[in-house]
Formats: C-alpha cells, structure tokens, sequence
C-alpha cells in the first residue's frame, strides 16, 4: 500500500517574503492561462524521458498526467501533441515580444526622478498579448477537444485542487 | 534600486512513493493586467529513485516590460513526522539571476528520494523593476 501519500500543504514554510497563495473556495474552472504551465511541465517530463532513454535508466515520467487524470494512451499522446504545438507558437510569440521590450528598454529612460512618470510600454506589446490570450484560448479548447468532456473534466478537478490563487496583491517591498 | 514587486510561492508537499499534483498559484488579475503566474511540480521518478521538481513562471508582455522575472526552486526533505524540521537538498534559495525582459522562465532539478521521507518543492518567482529610481532616503 501506499503509505504517507500526501501531507497537507498548509501553512508550511513561509519562505517568501510576501503572501502565500491561498486556495479559492469556489474555483469551478481553470484560466486558459493555467493551461501553459501543463503544456510546460509535459514537455519537460518529455524531455527528462527522452535525457533518460539515452542512460541506463529510462525513465516514464511523461505518463505522469495520464496517471493523473486517468487518460488513456491515445488521451494522452494528444495532451502532448496539442501541448507541443502550443509551446511552439507561444514561444515564438514571447520571443517576439521579449525582443521588443529589450530594444524598447535600450532606447528609454533608465532613470527616473522621484515623482516621474515612466515611460509606457510599446503599443504593439498590447495587441501581442491579445494574441497570446487568443492562442491560449484557442490551446485550452483543443485540450479539452482532444480529451473528451470526461477526461478533460478529470484532468481540470486534479489541478483546480491543487490551483492556488494569491492572497495578496502585489507587494511593492521596500526599496533601499 | 531594486523593488521586490509579489513572490508567489507555491509549496508541494509529497512522499516519495507518488505522483504529485503540480500546484499552481496566480497573483494580480492575469493575463491582463500585472501579474504572475507559477507552476511548481515535485514528481516521483521510480525508475531513477529520484524527486523531480519544475517551476515555470509567466507574466504578461506588460509586466516584463517593467519587470525583470527572477525564479527560484528549492526541495526539501522533510526529517521525522514534522515539516518544521527540513533539509534543504536543491539549491537554491539565494536568488537566480534575473531575466530582462523574459515573460517565462523555467527552473528544473532532481534530488535522491529516500525510502520513507517526504520531500516538497517550492518554487519562488519575484519581479524587480528594472528602472533605476533616484529616491532620497
């Protein structure tokens, strides 16, 4: 048997110097947005599976959110083939954008005087992340087109349960 | 002059003989306004006997323009029945070097699992304005 499966998480550590994210009472669905960080973690547990497959010791990692949302083997190839595609054209994106922001910061002030407005961010970064928000809705619908209604129902329980959403809002800390 | 803006820890607790759900933490109203969103995951590798841990962090075009993204992973094992005795077996919780204008980072690393020990992982995103502010003190 499975012994010492999970311990609460709780009011652990507060290691950060902020807020800790608290879990919502009534989250019924995830933000498309959440949905990046699964395509992240797929390719990364591929990645490991395939460093591994190389040694004496491959390894399976990649069956971690088959396991998770109890997917069948054609469930979760698709989970990974639409979480690659996605990553594709979101990184393209974010490169484009991170390219922009840089040549933006070149050309702006460094310093500002107290009480001095910064200057505001590039226009086009606007309509770039109207795009991203457009690929990550468009990414969320063919997850849950690949899967199924049940599956993509077992999938999205398993992280809204363990989906935590800030408590705080943003901190300005203490400048020194 | 460097300004903490939000950290978003996300702790995972886990034994060693499962899978662990990732957890994932939001802060400010995303992906619209400023904010940042973070995954930290801690899964079991029975193949290996190791714990793998991954952090991704996002924020919005906006806010890596005002921002530098800064992520952190650490996991640690957990000593006897209670999590407030803990080693710390991944560095690091000194700060990674920041990434100018990165509007995702990901941070990655595996420890030995002991039979027996519960381990978790937290992963720590700040943002640090990367305008230099002229303030008197």
């Amino acid at each position: 048997m499975i012994r010492n499966l999970i311990v609460s998480a709780g009011a652990l550590l507060a290691l950060s110097l902020n807020a800790i994210a608290q879990a919502p009472s009534n989250l019924s669905s995830l933000p498309a947005s959440a949905y990046e960080h699964v395509y992240r973690h797929v390719r990364h547990l591929q990645t490991m599976d395939a460093a591994a497959a190389l040694t004496a010791h491959p390894t399976n990692l990649s069956a971690y959110y088959k396991n998770l949302a109890g997917l069948t083997q054609p469930q979760a190839d698709a989970l990974q083939a639409v979480s690659l595609a996605a990553l594709v054209e979101l990184d393209a994106l974010d490169q484009q954008a991170r390219a922009m922001i840089l040549q933006a910061r070149a050309q702006g002030h460094q310093k500002l005087l107290p009480g001095q407005k910064p200057p505001a961010p590039p226009a086009q970064l606007q309509a770039l992340q109207a795009s991203r928000k457009v690929l990550l809705n468009k990414y969320h619908d063919n997850v849950a087109q690949a899967l199924g209604a049940s599956a993509f129902a077992n999938l999205e329980k398993a992280l809204i349960a363990n989906f935590k959403v800030g408590a705080t809002t943003p901190n300005q800390g203490t400048g020194h | 002059m460097r300004l903490i803006l939000p950290a978003t820890p996300v702790i995972v607790l886990a034994s060693w003989l499962l899978f662990i759900p990732a957890a994932h933490a939001q802060v400010g109203d995303c992906p619209e306004n400023t904010c940042v969103e973070s995954q930290t995951s801690l899964v079991y590798n029975p193949q290996t006997n190791t714990m793998d841990a991954f952090t991704t962090a996002t924020t919005d075009y906006t806010t890596s323009y005002w921002y530098d993204l800064c992520v952190n992973l650490a996991v640690m094992r957990v000593n006897g029945p209670y999590v407030v005795n803990w080693d710390i077996l991944l560095p690091s919780l000194t700060p990674s070097p920041c990434v100018s204008g990165a509007v995702e980072l990901e941070e990655y690393g595996s420890v030995a699992a002991t039979p027996g020990r519960q381990y978790f992982a937290e992963g720590l995103v700040e943002l640090y304005v990367y305008l230099r502010l002229l303030r008197c003190f």
